[in-house]
């Protein structure tokens, strides 16, 4: 990543290509996290902003990627538990998630509010893992827990992601 | 299935589904030169309405800092949230603290010797529904038949937000339903026309009226069904919670119905009755105070002697009858709760009831009824988690065959709420 320019170089178009790379994929992890359009898009806008200045400091200890993932998910971490978000009702519907761009299939949404359905620390987990492909050393080190937490939490949301979906299939 | 494929379709879903949400095109070109100092962040020029807006948001910002919470604002800003927040039905230890902890520093204090601040100081948690009850009685008053229609609205509310109601059984009032004046004097109407008795409208020092509407449900076999009805009671203060007269009606004052519940001597028969009883507590009181208050975890001698005495068919299980019931229990609650719900709950105790109904010398019936109520928690002195499971096998002798019927899986807590 030593291509990768910090903000002394700012008119260098690398992080404007990790903006085009990463922003629909950081915006979907936010919105999953923080289950709202518009902090999603705040808390994107703040993930950037912190890589930007970030970028001279970022020394490919970790992959570009899993370093902006990070960023994003500690941002969507303060926005959560700052007092005035506490307070929203987060009661999740399908009627919450925008219209979709393109065709999708009713399994997707059985999948997206129960992962939205999911404790914080159950949802970070899984978002990590499964959307952003992250390995458990990778999500031991984003999120400052131990192997055996990401082990298990990611074994309970596993294990409640398939609970909610095979209880739906057999309603179905 | 592999977890590559699990990603594969995990990530495929979340892009599909949640495709429609809009990338910013300028975002990193802002943020450049938002940085490099292009573009300054947008100031407002403060007008003067402006400054008074600010003002008085900051005086009303002063008064809430100051003001002390009221115990609704507390349900609705820390029991509410904190509940919606974790993945379980019941408070751990650590938010029952930050919950009493709010209580206490806006000076509300629960009794100390309610269940919730017994549960507290022995170190454990609480059901957040029961915890959120009696943040509500102590509130509204310990006698919830005296609690207002707006008051029985807003703690439905309460119980549909943390989940424990699917939905609000409390009503308000609205359009052409009949207002709480109109009904609670068609009540006493109606009273008064049945039983020819005059009954005051408001509660005085004789009569405590309670007023709830909302939906009831009327379970008539084929035609159970839901109505939206006034219900309103009529009590002695001394006795708040024996129902003198009542008096139900639908929200526009049809299909009234009244009820007069005597209070009648007791006759020779119950009053034997309620020496034995009497007995029956004193004998209870030994075994709680010896084995806690939690009869399922008494040791089985004792239960039989105690509830024997009842008439109740209490009985000692063999140990094969109980190895049965517990493989069964456990894979009730696996089916309704999830395969790790036990492991998850840790290093939990087992206490049952156990009952038996022999007929196997009936010539009509022949059969055996194991009646089983069995409990796992880790907190067997206040059952603040776990599980309850009741069902009954049914031993049929004429042909041999075995069958569970009436099985029951819920939380392990015994209290209202």
């Amino acid at each position: 990543m030593s291509n990768v320019k910090g903000p002394d170089e700012a008119q260098n178009p690398n992080f404007e290509e990790l903006v085009a790379q990463y922003q629909g994929s950081v915006l979907r992890m936010c919105f999953l996290y923080l289950c709202d359009k518009t902090l999603a898009e705040d808390a994107v806008q703040e993930t950037f902003v912190k890589v930007y200045r970030g970028l001279n400091s970022f020394h490919g200890q970790s992959s570009i990627k899993t370093w902006i993932m990070k960023i994003a998910i500690h941002t969507c971490y303060d926005m959560n538990h700052s007092g005035w978000f506490r307070h929203f009702d987060r009661r999740i519907t399908p009627e919450m998630l925008p219209e979709a761009a393109v065709p999708f299939e009713e399994r997707d949404e059985e999948l997206i509010t129960a992962v939205m359905r999911l404790p914080i620390k159950l949802r970070e987990v899984i978002l990590l893992f499964y959307y952003q492909g992250f390995s458990i050393q990778e999500i031991m080190d984003s999120l400052g827990v131990s192997q055996s937490t990401v082990t298990g939490r990611l074994k309970r949301g596993r294990d409640k992601l398939r609970g909610l979906l095979e209880r739906r299939d057999s309603d179905a | 299935m592999r977890e590559a494929e699990e990603r594969e379709i995990f990530q495929n879903a979340v892009d599909r589904r949640l495709s429609g949400l809009q990338e910013n095109p300028f975002l990193a070109q802002r943020i450049m030169n938002a940085e490099k100092g292009e573009i300054k962040p947008m100031k407002k020029k403060l007008t003067l309405s402006m400054v008074l807006v600010i003002v008085l948001l900051l005086i009303a910002v002063t008064a809430l800092a100051v003001a002390l919470l009221s115990p609704k604002e507390i349900v609705e800003q820390v029991a509410v949230p904190v509940a919606q927040s974790n993945e379980q039905e019941n408070y751990t230890y650590e938010e029952l603290a930050e919950l009493i902890r709010a209580l206490n520093e806006n000076g509300i204090t629960l009794d100390e010797g309610s269940k919730i601040m017994r549960a507290f100081q022995a170190g454990h948690g609480y059901w957040e529904k029961d915890a959120i009850h009696e943040i509500c009685l102590s509130a509204f008053g310990a006698n919830k038949s005296t609690w207002s229609i707006e008051q029985r609205y807003w703690y439905g509310e309460m119980m549909v937000a943390i989940g424990a109601w699917d939905s609000n059984i409390y009503m308000l009032p609205e359009g052409d339903d009949l207002t709480e004046p109109e009904a609670r004097r068609l009540a006493v109407d109606a009273l008064k026309k049945v039983y020819n008795v005059d009954l005051p409208t408001e509660t005085n020092e004789e009569w405590l009226i309670g007023a709830g509407f909302g939906s009831n449900y009327y379970d008539e076999g084929d035609d159970s069904y839901w109505i939206v009805e006034w219900h309103l009671g009529f009590s002695r203060p001394e006795k708040p919670d024996a129902l003198v007269y009542d008096v139900s009606f639908d929200r526009h004052g049809e299909n009234i119905q009244t009820e007069y519940h005597e209070e009648q001597e007791m006759d020779e028969r119950a009053l034997k009755l309620y020496t034995e009883l009497m007995t029956i507590a004193s004998k209870e009181k030994e075994a709680m105070e010896k084995y806690g208050e939690i009869m399922y975890f008494w040791p089985d001698e004792v239960k039989v002697e105690i509830y024997g005495a009842t008439g109740l068919p209490y009985a000692i299980p063999e140990q094969a009858q109980t190895d049965q019931a517990m493989k069964d229990a456990k894979r009730f609650i696996t089916e309704k709760y999830g395969q790790d719900a036990l492991a998850n709950l840790g290093d939990y105790q087992v206490g049952y009831l156990f009952q038996k109904l022999d007929d196997e010398e009936d010539i009509e019936t022949k059969m055996t009824q194991l009646m089983w109520d069995i409990m796992f928690t880790t907190d067997p002195e206040f059952l603040s988690d776990g599980y309850r499971v009741q069902f009954q096998r049914v031993i049929d002798h004429e042909t041999g065959e075995e069958n569970i019927v009436d099985v029951i899986v819920e939380h392990a807590n015994l209290g209202s709420g």
